[in-house]
């Protein structure tokens, strides 16, 4: 058994370090983002298509793309629900795209995930197809790309080779959360 | 916004749409694949449509008129119409020939013609329902889905017998054949599960299955070099029966690996994609797309939307990832439903299915060069008019622009699917003989399609109506009579009718005859409430099945459907429990509530099925005329 668990370890410290790495994804800072359709699978406008961008205008907007679920992708999500909680005065706004070839089987991920996290505030929207809207320039690499804007012009761009998001990484995005409303 | 600031627009985007490029290497690589193969081979991929592989003629099915039209390309003149009977849907040109074959879906035939002189060749018969048809590159085979049983057919053109039959999708439509022969790739319509048959061996070779909502994939298109076949499709969403959040547009794409294929394990895992053609450009909405093509060096891609009237022109990615970016949009005519490109790739044809004509375009500039009449008008000023009405997803009918009402129906058909209806779950019923068989959906809450204007109006689509003014409510004063359009909507809707069944080609089978006796005997009680021509007596009554869904509003007293073309109709019953329909009369019906079944053997139940999937085996209108029933004109 410990001989088990060593190589255990070592594999689970080693795919730590390399799982998550920063990738070029998304608009670039100054850019605008343009419309483009989801289908809302637990916000207000549940069961319903619709253009989220369209509706949050030039509110503070933090978007957060990816082709998977995974806790640390949650806890993210969870940090974001907990900043539009905090910041409803300043009109701060949210939504999580998940990018899919499967959007039945999408939805009942959203749904566990909103369930599961207690998610209120954050919109878990799908986009049925993995390379998402064009004009946003979703790279292959990317499993995930947080994009936050305001007055609709992208202030921050965090994009990440795999789902599993380090403490850091998770800290990274939130710190330029606060940024939004300065 | 005024046409002239959109035609202005409209100039601008075409302006744009031209794919200038230096001549790379890889552009020389394709002028000599071009120069190596026949990539624009005519009839390879299934169409109403199609180019002779010469590029000089044109031909289209006209579903209405039950013809054919043939189009000189020279002059931009029909030169012909040939009649080939009902329904007829794709049409390929032989080879390199001007023979044509075209499958007649209503007649179960395949008729080969020829276009030069507009004679009819011969005219093969099938099992049922031709949708697709396609032809070898040498021309001495043609290829031809039957939608229901779920068959392809080969067919040998020099002696016009059926030479072998294989065992396709459920419901087959699409049909595409690889320029070397060895593969065709079929769509199954209700699933759009993409299908690969070894024509060597006539076995299913390979299979991209879709995801469980999506549906109504009648045709594929294959890219010239990439290994990658296209369709267009819907997704059903039952869960929701609203305008924005039930009906959506999509083209796959699927990667289809040469015929001697890598192992199973080698295989990417990622063997289809999806593209939402309601985000695709923007927020912009289309709907009910049809049709698919692709010019011969594979770097243009185009796509109707016979819902919205538009279309899509695309350049092709050669990423793997992101595979077509939008270029241009255009307002087509209404309904168009094919596009085919000139074998040149300068031109390509747009068929408005509810024009009658095929306007053909230059396809760098997107300029419109030519409309050519095809088909006289074969339908009523009024019909014609409730027809576009029954197609469009555009305003007054539509709001959100995703749905229409062939979204579910398409040509008077069913989507096959249970929706969750606000009263609870509704199976869509198809509208064959819908004239005689008022009320109407399954609460029996309409006695007019005029009472659709509240379902125009309201959350599935979310128009501004038809009426100008007060609307009637459901059963109460007539609506009738209130809208010229509206009633153009009615007339048209109760135009639909049946084909025979297929099961009943010969007559009843000794099966269904007693299965008959059965149905119409003291011990069943089938006949009581499913009677006359139509088998139904028009009225609700409670069988039972109310109690079966938690979310039903209205129940339990449903209205008798109709039993005419009930065996490609599944599932069944009101809320679609009933997967078979053996399924309806046992465990479906434990307490003999819906006619007294508990008591007969499992032979009696084989035959009475049997019986089922028989109707219709006669036309019922005779019938109805002796008994003196009136169909309901409008």
């Amino acid at each position: 058994m410990k001989r088990f668990f060593i190589p255990a370890f070592a594999i689970l410290a080693t795919a730590g370090l390399v799982i998550a790495a920063e990738v070029k994804s998304g608009l670039s800072a100054g850019e605008s983002p343009a419309a483009f359709n989801v289908k809302d699978i637990t916000g207000p406008s549940k069961g319903k298509s619709l253009c989220y961008r369209c509706q949050y205008g030039a509110k503070p907007v933090t978007t957060i793309f990816t082709r998977e679920i995974t806790p640390e992708l949650a806890a993210l999500v969870k940090e974001i629900d907990t900043a539009v909680g905090a910041n409803k005065d300043k009109n701060h706004k949210a939504f999580l795209v998940l990018l899919t070839d499967d959007a039945d089987a999408g939805a009942k991920q959203l749904e566990k995930l909103a369930a599961e996290q207690k998610i209120t505030n954050v919109p878990l929207t799908i986009y049925d197809g993995i390379a998402g809207p064009e004009k946003y320039k979703i790279s292959k690499d990317a499993a995930v790309t947080v994009l936050q804007w305001n007055k609709m012009r992208v202030q921050s761009n965090h994009a990440f080779d795999s789902a599993k998001l380090t403490g850091e990484q998770v800290k990274a995005v939130t710190a330029d959360t606060a940024k939004l409303f300065n | 916004m005024n046409s002239s600031i959109k035609a202005r627009i409209f100039d601008q985007v075409r302006a744009s749409f031209r794919f200038a490029m230096p001549l790379s290497f890889s552009r020389c690589l394709g002028i000599l694949l071009l120069l190596a193969a026949p990539l624009a081979q005519a009839g390879s991929s299934n169409s109403l449509m199609d180019i002779s592989a010469d590029g000089k003629l044109l031909a289209c099915s006209n579903r209405d008129s039950g013809t054919v039209s043939i189009v000189d390309l020279g002059t931009n003149k029909k030169v012909r119409e040939i009649p080939v009977g009902h329904k007829p849907e794709g049409v390929c040109f032989i080879g390199r020939s001007h023979s044509l074959a075209v499958a007649v879906y209503h007649d179960d035939q395949i008729a080969i013609l020829n276009a030069d002189d507009g004679t009819t060749i011969g005219r093969v018969d099938v099992t049922d329902e031709p949708y697709g048809v396609v032809s070898t590159a040498g021309g001495d085979k043609i290829y031809a889905t039957l939608s229901y049983p779920g068959q392809v057919v080969e067919i040998d053109v020099a002696t016009r017998k059926i030479t072998r039959t294989f065992p396709g999708g459920a419901f087959n439509r699409g049909i595409a054949i690889r320029a070397d022969g060895a593969q065709l790739f079929l769509t199954e319509y209700y699933s759009a599960t993409v299908l690969a048959i070894d024509i060597g061996t006539g076995k299913i070779a390979d299979r991209w299955p879709a995801t469980s909502s999506d549906n109504l994939s009648r045709q594929i298109a294959l890219h010239p070099t990439r290994g990658k076949a296209y369709i267009s499709h819907i997704r059903s969403a039952t869960e929701r029966a609203q305008g924005e959040g039930s009906i959506f547009p999509y083209v796959s794409i699927i990667d289809t690996p040469p015929a001697a294929a890598p192992a199973e394990e080698a295989k990417p895992k990622k063997r289809r994609k999806r593209i939402p053609m309601d985000s695709f450009i923007g927020a912009h909405v289309t709907a009910n797309p049809w049709e698919v093509a692709i010019t011969p060096d594979g770097k243009r891609f185009f796509s109707v939307f016979s819902g919205t009237n538009d279309l899509y022109a695309c350049e092709v990615l050669d990423d793997d990832y992101r595979e077509i970016v939008w270029r241009a949009t255009v307002q087509l005519g209404n309904n168009p439903r094919a596009v085919r490109v000139s074998p040149d790739g300068k031109m390509f044809y747009i068929y408005n299915a509810l024009d009658f004509n095929v306007v053909a375009y230059d396809a760098f500039s997107l300029k419109k060069s030519a409309t050519i009449e095809v088909a006289a008008g074969p339908l009523t000023e009024e019909v014609l008019q409730g027809k576009r009405l029954f197609y469009s997803a555009l305003q007054p009918m539509v709001g959100r622009r995703w749905i229409s009402c062939s979204s579910c129906h398409p040509d008077g058909e069913t989507d096959l699917r249970t929706w969750q209806n606000p009263e609870g779950l509704r199976d869509t019923p198809p509208l064959g003989y819908m004239a005689y068989t008022h009320p109407l959906h399954w609460s029996a809450d309409r006695d007019e399609v005029q009472d659709f204007e509240h379902t125009i109006r309201g959350q599935l689509m979310q128009g501004k109506g038809l009426i100008r003014g007060r609307t009637n409510p459901e059963l109460g004063a007539p609506n009738k009579g209130l809208s010229k359009d509206l009633d153009a909507l009615a007339g048209y809707s109760n135009t639909h009718k049946l084909p025979f069944s297929p099961h009943a080609k010969a007559g009843l089978s000794e099966a269904a005859q007693r299965g008959k006796n059965l149905f119409f005997s003291q011990n069943t009680l089938c006949a009581t409430c499913h009677s006359g021509p139509f088998y139904t007596d028009q009225k609700a009554h409670d069988v039972g099945t109310g109690q079966d869904d938690p979310s039903e509003k209205i129940g339990p007293r449903y209205d008798t459907p109709t039993l005419l073309g009930l065996y490609k109709s599944a599932p069944y019953l009101h809320h679609g429990k009933a997967a078979t329909l053996e399924e309806v009369l046992t465990s479906q019906n434990k307490l003999d509530r819906h006619g007294k079944t508990s008591t007969l053997t499992p032979g009696q139940i084989a035959d009475l099925v049997e019986f089922l999937r028989a109707l219709p085996y006669e036309d019922p209108e005779p019938q109805a005329k002796a008994l003196g029933l009136k169909a309901i004109e409008r």
